[in-house]
């Protein structure tokens, strides 16, 4: 497997017109390889024989439900796992989940509301077996460029270093970049605390943050302010 | 059991004062019928008069006007007893009364009767004046006692009265317990109807019948809310039944329709009509759903998972969703969230919290077709929070700022604003609607905890 749409897919759900349409949509996405079945029985035998990748998995079925077959499936393999949903009640069972499900979408949905999750959840698990090794999680700004993996800034000027908590608000920018992340977030990436008692010092590591990636940390390109909300590092018009 | 107390306290004073009240009615009626009736006294003219009014001239007695008027008002029959035993004057004198009288004799008369007669006697210069009335119409008793019983009369009235109080109270006291006794259960028992607990009381002595009564209706009162339940429960599941069933077919409108908005074999009309059908079926999705959590906050049958949360990260959060995802241009969101508001917390149903924050906001967005600037805010109130989302569009209509605590189903606002308002009644807190003078609506989310 070179990427993840080489990845081999398991659909169960009850009805066959979902699974029909489910597989247009996975194989319109890049997913050539997906297998379905409408019962229990049949995502067992699939799933011993082929050893998919990743699963969706209906919460109802006709010979049992998803939340047991799931936990059947996880005592020999740790793929990532989808639940489909069509009941508001289980999204409380779904959302204490503990059961070790990967993400959850309520019926019905959108087609790119599937293959988003679904691409994430799978790109978060074999991304990094993917990468070759020399290839170093990057982030290029201009002409900054962040290496993750050693923690270290280029820029014209020369090398910067990281500090653990820099690089761990960064790290949770880039993972969501182009979208705002909450300074409530961004607190609980660097510290695993509430924002509450943070404030100042969140704003100041963001300050030396773009010290380090900005140009102008005054006027500040890639690292924006979302006042009121958090922040967002802005994506490279170049890339 | 407060006023069960009450009760009692005020039947024992309402006892006592009934027995007092008898009391002093009883000594108030004695009193007047005495001083009414003259014969009780027997004196209504004097014996003395009568007897002074018969004068003695030259051995002939006669009885003066005066005199004979009083005694034919009183008397029927009057005589004079000599010093010697005969009788020298009459008047009236029956046949059966003698004419001669020793000292046995007028001793014995004065005292009882004469002949059955009753007399009053009185004595003159020449001897006993004797007046009769007619036979059985005088109660005569001569009544001897010492003269220390006579001084006790007063004070033997005084404790006689103390006494009945006494004992009147005693009684009363003793009834109201015994009242008490009685009525402790049943008032126990209407409580515990009250809090719609099934009551099984004893069903024997005075109060048996009223208890029986109860625990009867208790079972009555425990069946109907059993019935009514399950009809909520029936209702409840019928929805969620409905809301299931319609998201597979759903799910294929939805899945079909936005792989068609997207095909390039097909014109940019076509497109734009599968676009359509898309954010339409996207709107049942909605319908669904809200009816859904509806029928369940309606009948209570969402059960609140409770935690403590911080209302600013929530409302970040979904305030950085909505940009996240695209909210465009015309409509902007903005969130104030002083400093000290991070350090609140609530204890809510998060879900449900974010619903009916999220519900707002889709409103302000529904409603303002050509856009608005919508503002979350949170602040500490005495009592726990309020989270206020405001835009400067169009404004509420008049019949949803009524801020009635009851839920109304108001046409063009769908189930999104009953939901706000259930959400925020199950939190124990309440929504409140208004159009701003500045322009544009707001809603506040006020939690009470």
């Amino acid at each position: 497997m070179k990427t993840i749409f080489e990845s081999t897919l398991l659909v169960v759900d009850d009805e066959p017109e979902i699974l029909i349409m489910l597989k247009k949509i996975l194989n319109q996405a890049g997913f050539s390889n997906v297998l379905t079945a409408d019962c229990c029985q049949q995502a067992r035998e699939i799933f011993g024989a082929e050893k998919p990748n990743g699963v969706i998995l209906d919460i109802m079925l006709p010979d049992g439900d998803g939340f047991s077959l799931m936990q059947e499936f996880r005592l020999k393999s740790n793929i990532p796992m989808l639940f489909l949903s069509a009941r508001d009640e289980d999204e409380n069972r779904l959302l204490g989940l503990g059961l070790g499900a990967d993400d959850y979408i309520t019926k019905p949905f959108l087609p790119r509301e599937v293959v988003l999750r679904l691409s994430g959840i799978l790109r978060r698990v074999y991304q990094p077996m993917l990468t070759p090794p020399s290839q170093d999680e990057c982030l290029v700004l201009g002409d900054v460029t962040v290496n993750f993996k050693s923690g270290i800034v280029q820029t014209c000027d020369g090398e910067k270093t990281l500090t653990a908590k820099e690089h761990a608000l960064l790290k949770k920018l880039w993972e969501d970049q182009g979208n705002i992340v909450t300074s409530d977030r961004l607190c609980r990436a660097a510290w695993d605390d509430d924002l509450y008692g943070y404030e100042n010092t969140l704003m100041v590591h963001i300050r030396r943050l773009r010290e380090k990636i900005e140009e102008d940390p005054s006027q500040p390109k890639y690292l924006l302010t979302v006042r009121g909300m958090g922040y967002k590092l802005a994506k490279d018009a170049n890339r | 059991m407060k006023s069960l107390r009450k009760i009692i306290a005020r039947s024992i004073l309402l006892t006592a004062t009934i027995s007092l009240l008898l009391v002093v009615v009883n000594i108030i009626f004695t009193a007047n019928w005495a001083m009414k009736n003259p014969s009780v006294t027997h004196s209504k003219y004097d014996v003395g008069e009568i007897a002074d009014g018969l004068a003695n001239i030259d051995g002939t007695y006669s009885l003066n006007e005066t005199a004979t008027a009083q005694f034919n008002a009183q008397y029927s029959w009057a005589m004079l007893i000599g010093q010697d035993g005969n009788v020298v004057w009459s008047k009236n004198l029956p046949a059966d009364v003698p004419l001669i009288y020793t000292l046995t004799d007028i001793a014995t008369f004065t005292r009882w009767y004469l002949n059955d007669y009753p007399v009053s006697v009185w004595e003159s210069p020449d001897g006993l004046i004797v007046l009769g009335e007619p036979k059985g119409s005088i109660w005569k008793y001569p009544i001897t006692s010492t003269e220390a019983t006579i001084s006790q009369v007063p004070s033997y009235l005084g404790g006689f009265l103390i006494l009945n109080l006494g004992a009147a109270l005693i009684l009363a006291l003793l009834l109201g317990l015994w009242l008490y006794r009685k009525l402790k259960p049943l008032y126990e028992g209407i409580t515990a109807l009250q809090k719609k607990e099934t009551i099984l009381l004893p069903t024997k002595g005075v109060t048996g019948e009223v208890a029986r009564i109860l625990n009867e209706t208790s079972v009555v009162l425990k069946e109907q809310g059993k019935r009514l339940a399950d009809r909520d429960k029936t209702r409840t599941e019928w929805i969620a039944g409905v809301s299931h069933d319609i998201r597979t077919p759903l799910s294929m409108v939805m899945g079909y329709s936005s792989q068609l908005e997207t095909n390039p074999n097909l014109l940019p009309a076509e497109q734009d009509q599968a676009k359509i059908i898309r954010e339409q079926s996207q709107r049942i999705k909605t319908l669904v759903a809200d009816l859904n959590i509806a029928s369940k906050l309606e009948y209570e049958m969402q059960p609140l998972h409770l935690s403590k949360i911080s209302p600013a990260a929530m409302l970040r959060s979904i305030s950085a969703d909505y940009i996240n995802n695209g909210l465009s241009d015309p409509y902007s969101i903005s969130l104030k969230a002083t400093e000290d508001s991070n350090g609140l917390s609530l204890l809510c149903d998060e879900a449900l919290v974010h619903r009916a924050v999220t519900n707002l906001i889709d409103n302000s967005i529904r409603h303002n077709g050509s856009g608005c600037i919508i503002d979350v805010s949170v602040k500490k109130h005495p009592d726990g929070c309020i989270i206020k989302i405001s835009d400067d569009g169009k404004g509420y209509p008049p019949e949803v700022l009524v801020n009635s605590d009851e839920p109304v189903f108001l046409e063009n606002h769908g189930l999104g604003l009953i939901i706000v308002r259930r959400i925020m009644k199950l939190h124990g807190g309440k929504a409140t609607f208004e159009n701003p003078s500045s322009g544009g609506c707001s809603v506040s989310l006020i939690f009470n905890q």
